[in-house]
């Protein structure tokens, strides 16, 4: 059971989660159409560093000589609801099929007891929000200035500081590993 | 805004829409579940939210249908003002 605050409306924090991000995947023009695609994930999580983020802000609202301390984008990874996830089924809609957990067998006591490197399964008290399960593997990065304005709209709640780390960690852990030939 | 010639009966078939004008994805019939989409009728922008179908309670369908990742295809013509 993790901790989280909802009152953190004053800059992006590491630990955000936010509801309803797009990730833009392409923007094509031939003979006078334009096609745009995106999706739109429900849940998203903060990954960037806090202090970087920190000093965005403060670079931001502080008249500077430069502007070094400014980020471009923000790294973020999709939140999926774990009852989806576990079947297999939380991509559905974009056509795309999944592991499937198994009920009791091992792969799945993994997944919720955090042994899996992939993935980091959150569970809220008092069914806050659906449990869920980031997926490490799927993180992109969303422009910093999109993240401000639609931080008041989307914002859910902040993952609070110890469990934030927890994340951190994990997710550097997952970024840092090494891929040995079979 | 022009009235789309389709409904949201599930047993609508993608072959009845003029391909490139309409983009529309939703979850397999047996699901009994739409998902939203936007789609482009005539130059207009319509969007189609997730309907509820009979047989799905609130929980399930909260549980095992909502809050998972879409896709949004949106088609426009440039239009260039004559001189």
């Amino acid at each position: 059971m993790i901790k989280y605050e909802n009152d953190r409306f004053d800059r992006i924090y590491q630990g955000d989660i936010l509801k309803n991000i797009e990730y833009l995947e392409y923007i094509k023009e031939c003979d006078g159409n334009v096609e745009i695609s995106k999706i739109v994930f429900p849940y998203c999580i903060i990954l960037t560093q806090d202090c970087d983020l920190l000093q965005d802000h403060n670079s931001r609202n502080t008249k500077n000589k430069n502007q070094d301390k400014y980020l471009i984008s923000v790294l973020v990874a999709p939140l999926y609801v774990a009852d989806q996830l576990l079947l297999g089924e939380h991509l559905s809609f974009l056509e795309i099929k999944s592991q499937i957990f198994e009920k009791g067998k091992t792969p799945e006591k993994f997944l919720l007891q955090n042994k899996n490197p992939r993935y980091h399964y959150l569970n809220f008290p008092d069914d806050f929000l659906n449990p869920m399960v980031i997926d490490f593997k799927h993180y992109f990065s969303v422009p910093i200035d999109i993240l401000h304005n639609q931080k008041n709209g989307n914002y859910v709640c902040t993952v609070s500081e110890l469990y934030r780390e927890d994340i951190s960690q994990r997710f550097s852990s997952f970024l840092s590993r090494i891929g040995l030939p079979n | 805004m022009n009235d789309p010639s389709f409904d949201n009966d599930l047993e609508y078939s993608l072959d009845s829409v003029t391909k490139g004008d309409i983009e529309f994805r939703r979850e397999s019939s047996k699901t009994s579940i739409e998902t939203n989409s936007v789609y482009e009728v005539n130059g207009d922008l319509l969007e189609k939210r997730t309907e509820l179908k009979s047989g799905i309670d609130k929980e399930t369908e909260q549980r095992y249908f909502s809050n998972k990742p879409k896709r949004i295809i949106i088609r426009a013509r440039i239009i260039h003002d004559q001189i």
